[in-house]
């Protein structure tokens, strides 16, 4: 009989026959089980694919499923139902282009150096997106990119990068022009959110339909506009929220008509249009954006990709409406700091619906993610996996974390380096203020701050120790 | 013209218009609801309507009154400027909480202030006009409408309505910021 051969090794009739009972093992073995845990490509096992949502300036109470009087997100909402929130998670630099090198490298920003929205993007640290492309993930990144330096940095290991350059970043809700690629193009949909949701649904359409032999495991990096100045939303969202009552939501003392960016400017304010429109505005661009998010998860689930997907949503920033007579993302306010994260892994999550409480971080999503993929964590990043609380809702998780910022032009907030704990907040400015000290469990709302007094006294020097134990 | 004394004519509605702008600015913020809300929002528009007219439209009054009052070119543009300045000024003090003074200085030229300057010389283009008008009233022998404050106006409300317009004047803010950039790098 005429030997068969398999990639170049000929083999006999009766290895022939193991393979095929080999092979019907596996079979049966794969019926019995979810279909990701067995692998098409050269992996053994599956990786899951990664759809990563970044909104912008997102205050973590803003959103339908925590409790918002108005706002509508059943987008989110379905994915806190189907996930995990993680209610206490915060930036570890409040600010955008810092916040987002962060996320990206799984580091704080004395280490990956983006300091402030004037600090260049150096790519002198690797992404976790570089990272799962080595590993050998089909990777896209699509949306803002937001951080300074000359156009978009080169980032030849991506398979897409969406982005836009325009108005330093920023972009426009409508008509935003886009970087395909390198290539300059006009943009496809009116409204920027439809716009980028069209690429990553696109690009996930492609790495399905591909050849079964060709498919890799896919992360998606999908970065919002939503939730930034000057707030616009499309037809059918913009002035759904005229009739409400946003009082419900702002401090009593925000007036209709305050809207300075900064404590103590009106005239800004009054040029700028009434504060609870304003407010009005944000939520429904974040309405906006959440439409994007329920087409996107339908999409995911018309593919059949539900159960080997990860889906993230997740803020850069909270956003300070008006509390402390402020309104931003850059003081080191629960409201600036704190960020909206929900995570629906469903074949890790033993208690879909619920939420963690344990200090989790921007910094946290880089090794998340490789830990999901399975790739090996890097040293030099300062995040830990998050991969361990979404399975067991009971671990401790860290006690403290390091807050600092570095002044950015023109905003009215000085450098500051602080220490978060579980109970306690202190923030060391480096000009023009002094330090503060909240007891957050006795007063959430940091009203009271503590330094100087006695009880303040008794806490410092251990606050002072963290601090210098986290800023080596 | 009257040709009344500096005081009367020029330093005096530049302080009059003064007065309005701290008073509304200090009531403004520090007006607090204390139980009443609907007071309290009643009262704060008072007060920021005010502060807002005073820096804003405040060269209206100032240089109708010291032309009036038959001050020359050079104090009336100076007196009406004490506001706006003061305002300026208020707001290099409020950066320099965070920044060092070269960078605060460099606020003086944000894009807001810019506007503000075009929109004081379209109001002393008007002013000059309602003055002219109501010297004429009183029977001075005047031509109210000339070249002059026409020019003045129309160049000046072109540039007004093109820096809002041109991105609703988020363009002129980036170009603002990389002038920053350029003196200053990222300042940390």
């Amino acid at each position: 009989m005429k030997k068969k051969t398999i990639n170049n090794k000929e083999i006999g009739r009766r290895d022939l026959i193991k393979l095929a009972g080999s092979a019907a093992t596996l079979g049966m073995l794969k019926s019995a089980f979810p279909d990701f845990l067995f692998a098409s490509s050269a992996k053994d096992v599956r990786r899951p694919n990664i759809v990563y949502i970044l909104g912008d300036n997102h205050n973590a109470d803003t959103i339908g499923y925590a409790g918002h009087p108005f706002i509508k997100t059943p987008g989110m909402d379905r994915l806190a139902r189907e996930g995990v929130v993680f209610e206490q998670t915060y930036n570890t630099t409040s600010l955008c282009s810092p916040s987002r090198a962060s996320i990206l490298t799984g580091q704080y920003a004395h280490n990956h150096g983006v300091k402030n929205n004037h600090t260049p993007w150096t790519g002198q640290s690797t992404t976790f997106l570089e990272h799962l492309s080595r590993s050998g993930y089909a990777t896209a990144f699509i949306g803002k990119w937001h951080m300074p330096g000359e156009g978009l940095p080169e980032m030849p290991f991506l398979d897409l990068f969406v982005s836009y350059t325009y108005r330093e970043g920023q972009g426009a809700y409508f008509n935003c022009p886009m970087v395909v690629n390198g290539k300059e193009v006009p943009s496809r949909k009116p409204y920027i959110t439809e716009e980028i949701n069209d690429y990553a649904i696109e690009f996930m359409e492609q790495q399905v339909n591909k050849p079964e032999v060709e498919q890799k495991p896919f992360c998606v990096y999908l970065s919002h506009r939503p939730g930034h100045p000057p707030f616009q939303s499309p037809e059918g969202i913009s002035g759904m929220y005229d009739e409400e009552d946003v009082m419900k939501v702002l401090p009593p003392h925000a007036d209709s008509m305050w809207y300075g960016k900064t404590k103590g400017n009106v005239f800004q304010g009054i040029m700028m249009g009434s504060y609870h429109n304003q407010y009005r505005r944000y939520c429904e661009t974040l309405t906006a954006m959440d439409r994007d998010i329920v087409t996107l998860l339908n999409k995911i689930d018309e593919l059949g990709l539900r159960d080997n997907t990860v889906v993230i949503y997740m803020g850069d920033n909270g956003m300070q409406w008006g509390t402390h007579d402020r309104h931003g993302i850059r003081e080191p306010y629960e409201e600036s700091a704190r960020l909206p994260l929900v995570i629906r892994a469903p074949w890790l999550v033993p208690d879909p619906g619920m939420s963690r409480r344990q200090l989790s971080l921007n910094i946290d999503i880089a090794p998340t993610m490789l830990d999901f993929a399975g790739v090996p964590i890097p040293r030099e990043m300062d995040g830990q996996s998050l991969v361990p609380i979404l399975k067991n809702g009971n671990l401790q998780g860290r006690e403290a974390f390091l807050m600092e910022y570095w002044r950015y032009y023109p905003e009215n907030t000085p450098s500051y380096v602080g220490v978060r704990t579980r109970r306690h907040k202190y923030i060391r400015f480096e000009r023009g203020r002094d330090p503060w000290l909240f007891d957050l469990e006795n007063d959430p709302g940091e009203m009271n701050n503590l330094y100087g007094t006695p009880t303040g006294n008794a806490v410092l020097p251990q606050m002072k120790e963290l601090l210098a134990q986290l800023n080596r | 013209m009257e040709n009344k004394a500096v005081f009367n004519r020029s330093i005096l509605p530049a302080i009059l218009t003064l007065c309005l702008t701290i008073g509304s600015m200090v009531a403004y913020f520090n007006l607090r609801p204390y139980g009443n809300e609907a007071g309290f929002q009643t009262l704060v528009k008072v007060a920021g309507i005010a502060y807002f007219i005073s820096v804003a439209f405040g060269t209206l009054f100032v240089f109708s009154m010291s032309y009036i009052g038959g001050a020359a070119l050079r104090e009336r543009i100076l007196a009406s400027l004490v506001v706006p300045f003061f305002w300026m000024t208020k707001e290099v003090i409020r950066i320099t909480e965070s920044h060092p003074i070269s960078e605060s200085l460099y606020w003086y030229f944000n894009p807001l202030n810019v506007w503000l300057v075009t929109l004081m010389v379209l109001e002393m283009g008007i002013a000059t006009l309602i003055a002219r008008k109501i010297l004429k009233r009183r029977g001075r022998e005047i031509s109210v409408v000339t070249f002059g404050p026409i020019a003045t106006i129309v160049c000046s409300l072109v540039f007004v309505i093109s820096v809002y317009a041109w991105g609703k004047g988020e363009n002129v803010y980036v170009i603002f910021l990389s002038g920053y950039r350029a003196l200053f790098g990222s300042g940390v």
